[in-house]
């Protein structure tokens, strides 16, 4: 090329003439693609900005693969939420008191709708989108919570709730279903007091009297203990109260009601004709009315008490009383696997929105993780469980006692107040709503942005097509004028003209 | 006098328009020969016996030295840029356009992509897979992009080897022509067609290397490179070329033979003297310099810089920062961390404040004796030691505590800990910081980082700098973790009971491959300048397209105006040496009466002596 070796080498204007033609084919190309720049060299010194908004434009895209990929999540589960949101509601206003029933209707079905809405909640908390458990925080591939026949019923030698409830049960109500409380009698003085120092059964927690025959001393000590102390008889219709707190941190009166006449009402006391005999009396009536009331109320706070232990929350290890034997029983011990059915098999971390997070942004990032264990969902399953655990029988005389006090139970734990607790049901709601709304922004902001780069991307590499045409049809002209012209050169030629 | 006269006038007139006919043909039929220079004749009276006539003086060559001389010099410029262009092109398709499929900036962002779906959902199989697809493609890229680069340095030695030996034959030819021209006693005819090879020789042989002419004045030439070194008197010097065979990364040029990996071109004297082509700078211009600068500057640089991208991609998934704590003791402050787990290659950071300055020491931890000492300073300003922990961390502390001087002390409290303390009550120094850099070393419970990118064998990359730094060539060596292809979850699982939607290592690699910072020198090319890269992966790799993609085009700009100016040349010497058809058929037509006229005289005289013979 440099050194024609070939025998008719083309003169200047051929070879010019072969440069516009292969010019006019590079146009044709830019024409075509529509780039001006067909390799990397060609680019000019544009090249890094090019570079640079290319790989701006392909994280975008990846962003906005992301932001689309957590909104459908995000709204799957705020649909789950409100969901469960509903059936607080209806355990709610089931547990209304003063939902006057006719022959036990309600009360007998209180078990069943219960049963029901707990396998809903546990149906919708389990529920997966495209084999991603949502609220079970990071741990994705299972179940958050464990089934409802495995959580009532145990399984596989683990035990499950009724199993637990049963033998917290005992352990509240203890020996005689006194309550873990023993009472004495030595004189005209009454003494009551807790078998020890262990959690179960009632907690003396404050003694009182309308009249003033008797001198109270106590609630003291280690264990605790009280004593009432008949100096002089009581009068008729004078009351003696002992406030008694439950495992499930409630307290209930026991109100002792002296009387003149005999009587056999629960909670009163025949005055007697000395303060010995009314000592014993007294101490009848309140033995009585302690193991009617653990029958009833405390068997209701001991149900709520196990549910606490076995339905553990966020950063709580399921527990269960430690025995046999179980009356007696003074501590709770942990539960494992092995033993007991865990309800909650998915992440427990202390931030639980922290625990799934998505990358919308250089450096933003929204967190929607959602653990079945929060607050919210932990205080609604607890609910339902104790009423889905025993059925109320209207032919037992404790049945309707016990199922109003759990009634009282559950209408203030599912109240609205708690509705702005970290962790409600609520406020993982607007948790939620504020990845959404996020998302959103963000979307339209990297949206704007890609346009906007696309732009700026088109004005370095396309190339412009008037211009191209333009460029064209210059060299059109100068290619034919250049052909008319060599062919003109060509012919003239004094050989043409030599005889 | 008289009619003889007249004879004899018309005879040498009818001989002289024969011998320019003559002429007039040559010319004509060689219009076309490349090389040919216009030959004319030259007349002058002559002083005969008995009369006044003319005769051919000589045949005259067009020729035009000044012309010559240029000629030379733009045809090497024209060969050493067009070798450049040649190979640039190439790079040019191989490194593609940006946002092309196989261009190395849309990989590394494909591979980004990946990853961050992966940070979304990490249980997800598909996304697993995608992640190890588009590695395994980024490592493709990178091994292809290596295996051509030294390929191409392959191709220069083999056309090196070419044009070697068409040098030597050319040379060998010319001293023959020399030979040829001193003997005068040959005719003018074939001298003149002898002088038109013999240009058309020199003319090669400066494409191929840069010449300077010496003319004789018997037509003889005598030959030397720019440099100075001659090439051609009376006998020719021969170039002598050993090519290396297949060259890779590692094969380099070393003035040392025995180190060096590439071919050797030498040039062997008349004399017998010996000399290397490369060592003495004899080349300045050609194909062949243009060749061998290629191969040992423009493609070696392409090829660091490919290797800097790979380790940058395999350093930033596989590094585990760990801070320093600070600590004090004796009055000083200062900061201590774990160096247990450096390998070779890895180093760890001090900075500090000394006299209002801050100072940047990374001391690298380097096993093989034949490297060190080593302590310099880049042009970044950071300090770079080298030093040896195969006798534990004592003697290191020891020698970090002497090359930094007194204001800084450097022990080694326990086990493997580095303790880096200020001076205490002087209060001239302050550290910093004290961060060390490992490379993780298991797949599972070793820490968040993964060695997804490995070297041959499922071998770490640690920038190791013993023996053959491990960056050199590694390019061609890139290959994703064998454990993570056949296991994906690795991905995801740090440990062996990491949950399945647990997106730390994924989010980790992300965040490292955005944050960590390189730096490296690389190319010294002759025309485009060291290029110096900063910044985190995604800079590093713009850098390296820019500046390849500026090289490409300033080779092809060279080479264009280059053309432009050889085309004016040879039209210069179109005009200057051509043969110009109608010039030779005016020519011709001259000739071709005063033959005819000559001739008519001729007869003419004839008539008349005939007519005196019958007298």
């Amino acid at each position: 090329m440099i050194i024609n070796n070939s025998m008719f080498p083309a003169q200047f204007n051929y070879t010019s003439i072969a440069d516009m033609r292969s010019e006019l084919n590079r146009l044709q190309q830019q024409l075509a693609t529509g780039d001006r720049a067909q390799t990397l060299s060609e680019l000019g010194g544009d090249r890094v900005v090019d570079i640079t908004l290319r790989a701006r434009m392909s994280s975008i895209d990846a962003y906005q693969q992301n932001i689309d990929m957590v909104d459908i999540r995000v709204s799957m589960m705020s649909d789950m939420l409100a969901r469960v949101d509903e059936i607080e509601s209806e355990a709610r206003s089931s547990a209304q008191q003063g939902s006057y029933e006719i022959n036990g209707v309600n009360m007998t079905a209180a078990q069943y709708l219960s049963e029901a809405r707990m396998s809903e909640l546990i149906d919708v908390m389990n529920t997966d989108l495209n084999g991603r458990h949502l609220f079970g925080g990071n741990v994705t591939d299972q179940n958050p919570i464990a089934d409802f026949d495995a959580i009532m019923n145990g399984k596989d030698g683990a035990d499950g709730f009724r199993t637990v409830l049963n033998e917290r049960r005992q352990a509240d109500l203890g020996v005689g279903n006194m309550g873990r409380l023993t009472t004495g009698l030595v004189g005209s003085q009454i003494s009551i007091a807790e078998d020890g120092t262990h959690p179960f059964g009632f907690k003396l927690s404050a003694l009182s009297s309308d009249g003033t025959s008797a001198t109270l001393t106590g609630p003291a000590g280690a264990p605790p203990s009280a004593t009432i102390d008949f100096a002089s008889q009581p009068s008729d219709n004078e009351r003696i109260i002992v406030t008694l707190d439950m495992p499930d941190g409630r307290s209930v009166e026991m109100v002792m009601k002296g009387s003149a006449e005999p009587t056999s009402g629960s909670g009163e006391f025949q005055i007697g004709g000395t303060t010995a005999a009314t000592a014993a009396n007294f101490r009848a009536a309140m033995d009585a009315k302690i193991q009617e009331l653990a029958q009833t109320e405390l068997a209701a706070g001991s149900a709520f008490a196990a549910a606490e232990n076995f339905f553990a929350g966020n950063g709580e290890t399921t527990q269960r009383v430690d025995g046999p034997p179980f009356d007696t029983a003074t501590s709770l011990i942990a539960a494992t696997p092995a033993d007991t059915v865990i309800w909650y098999q998915g992440q427990s971390a202390t931030d639980p929105r922290r625990s799934v997070d998505a990358r919308v942004d250089d450096a933003t990032r929204v967190s929607y993780g959602v653990q079945a264990n929060e607050k919210g969902p932990t205080r609604l399953i607890r609910s339902l469980a104790v009423f889905a655990a025993e059925g109320f029988s209207p032919s037992d005389p404790h049945s309707l006692q016990k199922y109003q006090s759990l009634n009282q139970a559950v209408t203030g734990r599912l109240a609205e107040s708690h509705n702005s607790e970290q962790g409600s049901i609520e406020v993982i709601q607007m948790e939620l709503g504020l990845v959404k709304t996020t998302n959103g922004r963000v979307k339209e902001r990297q949206t704007q942005q890609d346009a906007m780069l696309k732009n700026m991307l088109t004005d370095i590499e396309a190339a412009p097509v008037e211009e191209v045409a333009m460029k064209i049809l210059a060299l059109q002209t100068r290619l034919q004028a250049s052909y008319q012209t060599t062919s003109i050169i060509a012919k003239l030629s004094l050989v043409n003209y030599v005889q | 006098m008289g009619l003889s006269v007249t004879l004899a006038n018309a005879l040498a007139g009818m001989d002289l328009s024969q011998r320019g006919l003559t002429i007039v043909s040559r010319n004509v039929a060689n219009a076309g020969t490349p090389g040919y220079h216009r030959q004319s004749l030259q007349r002058v009276e002559d002083l005969g016996v008995s009369s006044v006539n003319v005769r051919a003086a000589a045949v005259q060559r067009a020729y035009v030295l000044s012309l010559e001389t240029q000629t030379h010099r733009e045809t090497s410029r024209m060969g050493e840029f067009a070798v450049r262009h040649d190979f640039m092109s190439q790079i040019d398709q191989l490194l593609g356009k940006p946002g092309s499929v196989n261009a190395l900036d849309t990989q590394l962002a494909n591979l980004k992509a990946s990853l961050q779906s992966l940070t979304t959902s990490p249980e997800d199989f598909v996304s697993r897979s995608q992640v190890i697809e588009r590695s395994q493609s980024m490592a493709e890229t990178l091994n292809f992009l290596s295996s051509s680069t030294q390929a191409m340095r392959s191709e220069a030695e083999s056309q090196l080897t070419v044009h070697v030996s068409e040098l030597n034959q050319y040379l060998n030819s010319l001293a023959e022509i020399n030979q040829d021209l001193r003997d005068t006693t040959r005719d003018d005819e074939t001298r003149i067609s002898i002088l038109d090879e013999r240009d058309r020789l020199i003319t090669r042989v400066s494409e191929l290397i840069d010449v300077k002419v010496d003319h004789r004045e018997d037509g003889s030439v005598a030959l030397h490179t720019r440099a100075g070194v001659g090439i051609l008197d009376v006998k020719a010097a021969q170039f002598d070329f050993a090519s290396a065979g297949n060259l890779s990364a590692n094969a380099l040029y070393n003035t040392d033979d025995t180190l060096s990996g590439v071919g050797e071109l030498s040039i062997v004297t008349p004399s017998g003297l010996k000399m290397d082509v490369v060592e003495y700078g004899i080349l300045h211009s050609g194909k062949i310099n243009a060749l061998i600068e290629v191969r040992d500057k423009s493609l070696v640089n392409l090829q660091d810089q490919l290797d800097e991208i790979a380790a940058g991609l395999a350093q930033a998934m596989n590094t585990i920062e760990t801070k320093g704590t600070a600590v004090s003791s004796g009055g000083a402050d200062g900061f201590e961390v774990d160096v247990g787990t450096l390998q070779a290659g890895n180093h760890f950071t001090v900075k500090y404040d000394e006299g209002g300055a801050t100072r940047t020491v990374r001391v690298v931890r380097v096993d093989d004796a034949s490297k060190l000492p080593m302590d310099d300073t880049g042009t970044d300003g950071i300090r770079t030691i080298g030093l040896d922990f195969s006798g534990g961390v004592g003697p290191v502390a020891a020698a970090l505590n002497a090359a930094l001087g007194a204001g800084v002390t450097v022990s080694n409290p326990a086990g493997n800990t580095i303790r880096v303390l200020d001076d205490g009550a002087g209060n001239t120094t302050n550290i910093r910081s004290v961060d060390a850099y490992h490379t993780v070393t298991a797949d599972q419970g070793a820490g968040a980082a993964l060695s997804l990118f490995v070297d041959a064998g499922n071998a770490a990359f640690t920038n190791s700098l013993d023996g053959d730094p491990q960056r050199r060539g590694f390019s061609a060596r890139i290959s994703v973790n064998s454990n993570v292809v056949a296991n994906n979850t690795l991905l995801i699982n740090y440990n062996t009971n990491t949950a399945t939607g647990d997106a730390m290592r994924p989010n980790t690699l992300i965040d490292q491959i955005n944050n960590m910072q390189f730096v490296a020198e690389t190319g010294s090319d002759l025309h485009s300048g060291k290029l110096r890269i900063a910044g985190n992966l995604d800079n590093v790799l713009q850098q390296i397209l820019n500046y390849q993609g500026n090289a490409v085009a300033s080779a092809k700009h060279a080479h264009d105006s280059q053309e432009v100016v050889m085309q004016t040349l040879q039209q210069r010497a179109e005009e200057t040496y051509g043969v110009d058809i109608d010039r030779e058929m005016a020519m011709l037509l001259e000739l071709q009466n005063a033959y005819a006229a000559n001739a008519r005289i001729v007869t003419i005289a004839k008539e008349l002596v005939d007519i005196l013979m019958q007298i």
